[in-house]
């Protein structure tokens, strides 16, 4: 049989438990195929479910190891990782959990979920230095008007049901008090998750503060922000973002991108 | 001291340090902050490159410990025996780090783990036929070529063999050497473990690679699975001490290989950082008293 042929067999029986596929690939002698193909597939589900367990520590807590346990390697199999850079491997695992039946009592845990997507997703951003403030006086005029903006790749907006953010600060700190004090019922959340430094922080904008948000991040020319909340001030907010380290570069048609020279490792 | 003395100018790249032939350990993350903080007298670290690839916390971490120490960097997921081509985005990042940390080895498996686009998460056995070793030295080749520089290739340590295999583990491993220049790394538990679960001879495995191709060994715990019956197999889980049987043949190939830089290994259950600096000890006294004393490794095809 052709290497290819036998890899994709040998999957196929990894995936489905089905040791039969292979009878007629692998010697056997006194310890049966299903025995040695327990061994490969163990480990093949033990990286996966500990990829997620790295990529989701408060989901994980408040679930219980051998409760994740199960629920990370039915996710993985349903949509195995596709590379082995297991840092960016798991999403999906929030709608995963929504509908996984054993968690319904837990309502909450697809915002945490959520939420350490995006925290997971900023330990691992790549370095790029961020804007500084005064690299927009350079721009005038039209140019100022036709100005996209790109984000750090860091930065995560998502707005959540539950205080995701507080469960997953006081889970992380092992704060039970904490934990036990959150109010579930609250209205609807707007988080911005970042780290453009050192340290991911994750902050609560206000509603109209947020959609401006996503729209300088969504790279919309500055001529066309909007925001429905008369107390949301564009300038403001825009050096806001810019003071925070949110942006890396402004692009404007015809002109260079204006951004900070490439992080050397010196810093 | 094997460790390297800092410079005043400590902005200096570190350079690529020569792995010694002395024990090491491999460094993994629970040890982190232990070795940052005690500096422990270990003559180099291997840490797995898949741990590496983004520039967080971690990845700073290891690039301020290696400023102290000659780092080896071992990868677990390129899939150098995948029927198809090599992940370029993998490789790309690979090559990225590999630049980044400048270490003094860098090494992959003889097996496979990707197949349409699916990561498996282990190590897995390949059939060892004209075709696989055409694929291999194929892959090799391109991965030393995107590095610029000589990789090491690890035999592996397997529960199942193909019935259509033609040729002998041992001799696809040298093959591969002679048609790549690849060097090979020699994890002398898997031999064992290999050489137990499939009735081979360890010490016909041994004798059979050439000295001069060897530039490291890897040394590791395994356990043994009770399946009823009086049957069993045995497991290459890094998760205890070097037994004695491993020792022993490990004793052989110092005789054989002469000194070799060896890692001691343990990736489950990992103990606490004096217990790993124990075992590499004993590695250094097993690797003194085992290997001829002249000129070891001086006709070395070992970059």
């Amino acid at each position: 049989m052709r290497l290819l042929e036998t890899q994709q067999l040998f999957a196929q029986a990894l995936r489905q438990n089905n040791a039969a596929l292979l009878t007629q690939l692998i010697d056997t002698g006194p310890v049966a195929l299903e025995e040695r193909l327990a061994i490969y597939r163990g480990t093949m589900l033990g990286t996966w479910s500990r990829a997620l367990g790295l990529s989701y520590p408060a989901v994980r807590q408040l679930v219980g190891d051998e409760f994740f346990e199960n629920a990370a390697q039915r996710f993985a199999l349903e949509s195995p990782p596709g590379n082995p850079d297991l840092d960016h491997y798991g999403a999906g695992f929030d709608r995963f959990l929504a509908e996984f039946e054993p968690a319904s009592s837990l309502p909450y845990l697809p915002d945490v979920a959520r939420l350490e997507q995006a925290v997971n997703r900023a330990l691992h951003a790549p370095r790029v230095k961020p804007l500084k403030p005064e690299r927009l006086a350079k721009l005038t005029g039209e140019a100022l008007e036709h100005a996209c903006f790109v984000p750090h790749p860091s930065v995560s907006l998502l707005e959540v049901r539950y205080p995701a953010d507080q469960i997953w600060r006081a889970v992380i700190e092992g704060d039970d008090a904490a934990l036990g004090a959150i109010k579930l019922d609250c209205e609807p959340l707007h988080l911005l998750v970042q780290r453009p430094y050192e340290d991911t922080a994750v902050v609560r904008l206000g509603a109209g503060a947020w959609h401006l948000a996503r729209q300088i991040f969504e790279g919309e020319p500055l001529g066309e922000w909007q925001s429905a909340d008369a107390t949301v001030d564009l300038t403001e907010q825009l050096a806001l973002h810019l003071a925070a380290g949110r942006l890396v570069s402004i692009r404007c048609p015809g002109l260079p991108a204006i951004q900070e020279p490439e992080c050397d490792d010196d810093e | 001291m094997p460790r390297q003395s800092s410079t005043a100018d400590t902005a200096a790249s570190p350079g690529r340090s020569p792995i010694p032939a002395q024990a090491g350990i491999g460094l993994r993350f629970p040890h982190h902050r232990a070795v940052l903080e005690t500096h422990p007298e270990v003559a180099w670290l291997e840490a797995h490159t898949e741990n590496y690839l983004s520039g967080d916390a971690s990845t700073r971490c290891l690039e301020a410990i290696r400023r102290d120490y000659p780092l080896s960097l071992h990868g677990v997921g390129l899939s150098l025996g995948s029927a198809l081509t090599l992940d370029a985005a993998h490789l790309g990042r690979i090559a990225e780090c590999i630049a980044r940390l400048e270490p003094g080895l860098v090494s992959e498996h003889l097996s496979w783990s990707t197949v349409d686009g699916l990561f498996l998460g282990d190590l897995l056995p390949l059939p060892l036929t004209e075709e696989a070793l055409a694929v291999v030295s194929r892959h090799v080749d391109e991965l030393q070529e995107r590095l610029g520089r000589q990789v090491l290739i690890e035999n592996p340590s397997s529960y199942m063999s193909y019935r259509h295999s033609t040729i002998p583990e041992w001799e696809f491993l040298v093959t591969l050497a002679d048609r790549t220049g690849c060097a090979i790394l020699c994890d002398v538990n898997n031999i064992y473990v290999s050489c137990c679960n499939h009735g081979w001879d360890p010490l016909k495995y041994l004798a059979a690679l050439p000295p001069e191709r060897i530039g490291e060994i890897h040394l590791a715990g395994h356990s043994t699975r009770e399946l009823g019956g009086g049957r069993s197999i045995l497991i290459d889980d890094h998760g205890s001490a070097v037994c004695d049987a491993v020792w022993q043949l490990y004793d052989a190939a110092c005789a054989r290989f002469g000194a070799v830089p060896t890692l001691i290994e343990w990736d489950t259950n990992i103990p606490a950082l004096p217990v790993l600096l124990e075992q590499a000890s004993l590695a250094t006294e097993h690797m003194k008293r085992s290997a001829p004393k002249s000129a070891a490794g001086a006709q070395r095809a070992v970059a």
